[in-house]
């Protein structure tokens, strides 16, 4: 029996496109540029960006960051291209990193209040942004699925809704006190809030005050009200975690939504900025020749 | 009797018959489960009101904490006694019909939902879990703005930025103060790509004074307005391969690398050349060296060859070669160094050793200073000449008043009646001669003066350290000449050692025991000794790393690179020339 050649791959990472070739490529690249530096004896034994070292690899930093930024625009083109935006991805991410060893050793380790560093400290602001993004996109999408347990993210909302009303009605059986703060805890879901991506909530979903205090009441009632209806305490109990477990994970799912893109506010405006600091820094190199 | 219950599901709806409740007496009405009539309403509380059946309709009471609206007013009990009446219990409006067959028949209303549907409630969920990135575009452009201004035109606009056409290397040479006074905060610094070096950084506030146009690299001549004593490394006529006045100042010496300036002196850029100098310059007559611990050539200590003239030569030295150099000095070292040691003039003994002569430098310079007569030598040599007149003594370091200072003494004695003359006795005449005329005073002082001379300058006083030239025959008795003393103030003038640096070894650590000498040797260390210490650039534990430049001046000062006013750059080299030999 012939063998069955794999199915084609519907999903490939952009760090092992072409077997990691572009990885391959920058790890030449940060030897190389390491081998330079090392052995460039410069005059007086001070290495800087000015020896032919220096403007070498400086050349090639400004190389990268031009192509690198040119991403931007090649992610916007459609139509047939000699490469994939696959491969542009991958290349672009591998040289990226690689750009962080060449550009450091291009800075000499000398550092100062200049436009020279701030050129510098935008770009490893932009590579880390960007690696962040690398990450996010290469962990988050998995911890989605996990988190939503195959749910629609529409599917989850509406849960959430059902619970709420289930949990109204059951409240229904209690006393005014415990009821209003039942009415409380359902059917509201405060707004979305930046700051809350670095809550303490996504490590353990815990209960908003209104459902706390709720479900504090009900244990205390727990022995002291009729038995008619001791019977509807745990159901109510019960619908207010679900409920909380659920607006937990929809926070979650909604964390990590966010945090795929928010590193894009970093790494967008910071290059443009990079981008004119460079020029900047090149026409004052030249300016003073 | 019984009281007839009927439920609409909302106002002005028919009522639903399978809910009806029939009831006798009195009844609750409340969420609570155990209310007779339920109504599950949040505006409903728990316990509500209690309802009594009257004649012709009923009475609501609202239990403590609850209220009823009748009428638009708030009230605590009500009565429904005619048809129509009603009463509100939450939303939920209680209205007394018509009397049926059983009894009275109260119809509940329910009152419009409580709250938001679900459609709503989802609505409001996807709303607040909704976001809004913030405009990158609009940020993008904010931010290149403020590097643009910050960064671009703030140092562009700073008054000590080099734009004039013209260089500014004049009024560099006369060190202009800077034209901008000087702030914590300068936009230009933001360009600067590190710290002046110290030498520099006084008048480093000054951008144009250096970088006199923009996008022009420094020129040399900037350095040089101040810098104007400068040399070649060597005779760039005879080497132009090396002539400096081609290359930029900056190849070896690199500004706003810190404190220090980062000048060119490793090995390897001497060795390029000197490893193989004849590669660079045929004519060279230079030995090769590249390494002053594995490679350099044993020292050749520059002598002067003929005392008389001033001339110099290059000894190279080796085993059996002895360094010679002429000094018109008799001076021997091992006469004075005697263990026991030497009477002065005083009859006390003195030992002598090389410091009691030779002492370095005052400021701490390189060199021993030039032992004098005055401090050295006068303490026992008296320069006594005269037997009758110990109190007379001779000139020194005046050559040319010795004969006239001799003559002086003599002739102030015979004139005061004093006699040096020989007795002539007649019979000590010689047959057929004249018996010698007795002396003019005059000639008597003068014969005297001239045999003074012949004794001490030629042996006692003098001639004990001193070369010196006879007078002719025929020629003015008198005319003695010492002859000048010429010591070599360096024998290694191509390098640049010092003594200072090296106070804490002996003498004996470098130099061989003079007092074997013979006369006019130098008892130089060889490189050796040195080595003893010292090696080349690599690093030896235990060893002082010593590059090219440690002991030698790249740059050559008695070849300037800048002609001085009015000269040429042709004789510039003659004279040049003509110092060196």
């Amino acid at each position: 029996m012939a063998a069955v050649p794999p199915p084609p791959e519907i999903h490939r990472s952009v760090l092992t496109y072409r077997r990691g070739l572009y990885g391959k490529i920058a790890l030449l690249l940060v030897a190389v540029s390491i081998l330079l530096y090392a052995l460039h004896a410069p005059a007086g034994g001070i290495a800087n960006g000015g020896t032919w070292v220096g403007y070498l690899l400086g050349t090639i930093g400004l190389a990268l960051i031009v192509w690198l930024g040119w991403f931007g625009i090649r992610r916007r083109q459609y139509g047939p291209k000699m490469f994939l935006l696959e491969e542009w991805l991958s290349a672009h991410v591998y040289l990226g990193l690689a750009l962080v060893v060449t550009a450091t050793l291009h800075t000499a380790f000398r550092f100062g209040w200049n436009v020279h560093t701030l050129a510098y400290g935008l770009m490893v602001v932009v590579i880390l942004s960007g690696a962040f993004g690398l990450y996010a996109f290469r962990r988050y999408p998995a911890a989605m699925t996990k988190n939503r347990n195959g749910t629609p993210y529409k599917s989850l909302i509406e849960a959430i809704v059902a619970l709420d009303f289930e949990c109204r009605e059951l409240a229904m059986s209690f006393d005014d006190e415990t009821a209003a703060l039942v009415y409380q805890a359902t059917c509201t879901l405060p707004a979305f809030r930046f700051r809350d991506l670095s809550s303490r909530e996504r490590v353990s979903p815990t209960l908003e005050a209104p459902a706390r205090a709720a479900i504090a009441r009900l244990r205390a009632l727990v022995g002291k009200t009729y038995s008619a209806d001791q019977a509807n305490v745990m159901p109510l109990v019960q619908a207010l975690t679900n409920r909380a477990l659920a607006v937990a994970r929809l926070r979650r799912d909604q964390r990590y939504r966010v945090l795929m893109q928010i590193w894009r506010v970093i790494h967008l405006p910071l290059t443009v900025g990079l981008l004119v600091a460079l020029g900047i820094h090149v026409l004052a190199v030249f300016y003073f020749w | 009797m019984a009281t007839l219950i009927r439920f609409s599901p909302r106002k002005g709806a028919p009522a639903d018959p399978s809910l009806d409740l029939a009831i006798d007496g009195e009844f609750s009405i409340g969420r609570a489960p155990s209310s007779v009539v339920r109504l599950t309403d949040r505006r409903v509380r728990y316990r509500h009101a209690l309802v009594w059946p009257m004649e012709s309709g009923f009475t609501v009471e609202a239990i403590e904490g609850a209220s009823l609206v009748q009428n638009g007013q708030t009230v605590q009990t009500a009565t429904l006694a005619h048809a129509g009446d009603q009463v509100t219990i939450g939303a939920h409006a209680l209205t007394l019909l018509a009397p049926g067959e059983t009894g009275p028949i109260l119809l509940i209303e329910a009152g419009p939902a409580d709250g938001l549907g679900e459609a709503e409630v989802y609505k409001a969920y996807d709303q607040a879990l909704s976001y809004q990135l913030p405009p990158l575009r609009r940020w993008s452009w904010a931010i290149a703005l403020v590097v643009l201004l910050t960064m671009l035109l703030a140092p562009l606009l700073s008054p000590v930025m080099p734009r004039s056409a013209e260089p500014v290397s004049t009024q560099a040479a006369s060190m202009a103060p800077a034209r901008s006074a000087p702030s914590n905060f300068r936009p230009d610094r933001l360009w600067i790509v590190g710290h002046m070096s110290n030498a520099h950084a006084a008048f480093g506030q000054d951008c144009a004074l250096c970088h006199e146009k923009p996008f022009v690299s420094v020129r040399n001549e900037a350095c040089l307005s101040c810098h104007q004593t400068t040399g070649q490394h060597a005779d760039a006529h005879a080497f132009p391969a090396v002539d400096l006045a081609k290359q930029s100042c900056e190849n070896c010496h690199r500004e706003h690398k810190g404190a220090t300036q980062a000048t060119s002196n490793a090995e390897a850029d001497c060795a390029g050349c000197h490893a193989n100098i004849k590669g660079t310059a045929q004519n060279s007559t230079l030995a090769d060296v590249r390494d002053f611990g594995s490679a350099h050539p044993e020292f050749a200590p520059t002598v002067i060859s003929d005392a008389s003239t001033g001339m110099t030569k290059r000894v190279r030295m080796g085993a059996g070669v002895s360094i010679l150099s002429q000094t018109n000095l008799r001076f021997t070292h091992g006469k004075h160094l005697i263990p026991e040691g030497i009477k002065n003039t005083e009859g006390k003994t003195e030992v002598l050793g090389c410091a009691e002569c030779h002492k370095p430098q005052p400021g701490g310079g390189g060199r021993m200073t030039m032992p004098t007569f005055a401090e050295n030598c006068a303490g026992c040599h008296a320069l006594k000449f005269e037997p009758k007149h110990p109190e007379w003594r001779l000139p020194h370091g005046a050559p040319d008043e010795l004969a006239s200072r001799i003559l002086g003494f003599y002739s102030q004695a015979v004139l005061s009646g004093e006699s040096f003359s020989r007795e002539v006795d007649p019979l000590f005449a010689k047959p057929g001669q004249e018996p010698m005329p007795a002396e003019l005073p005059a000639a008597m002082a003068r014969s005297q003066a001239a045999a003074a001379m012949a004794s001490s300058v030629a042996k006692a006083a003098c001639g004990t350290c001193h070369t010196f030239e006879m007078p002719a025959p025929g020629a003015d008795p008198l005319a003695w000449k010492i002859r000048q003393v010429v010591v070599n103030p360096t024998f290694l003038p191509k390098a640049r050692f010092t003594h200072a640096k090296h106070d804490t070894m002996e003498c004996a650590g470098c130099h061989a025991d003079i007092r074997t000498a013979q006369l006019d040797q130098v008892v130089l260390p060889g490189i050796e000794s040195c080595r003893n210490c010292h090696v080349g650039e690599a690093p030896v534990t235990g060893k002082v790393a010593s590059t090219c430049v440690s002991c030698h001046d790249f740059h050559q000062h008695e070849m300037p690179m800048l002609p001085k006013k009015g000269q040429t750059a042709a004789n510039l080299w003659k004279e040049a020339d003509a110092q060196v030999h």
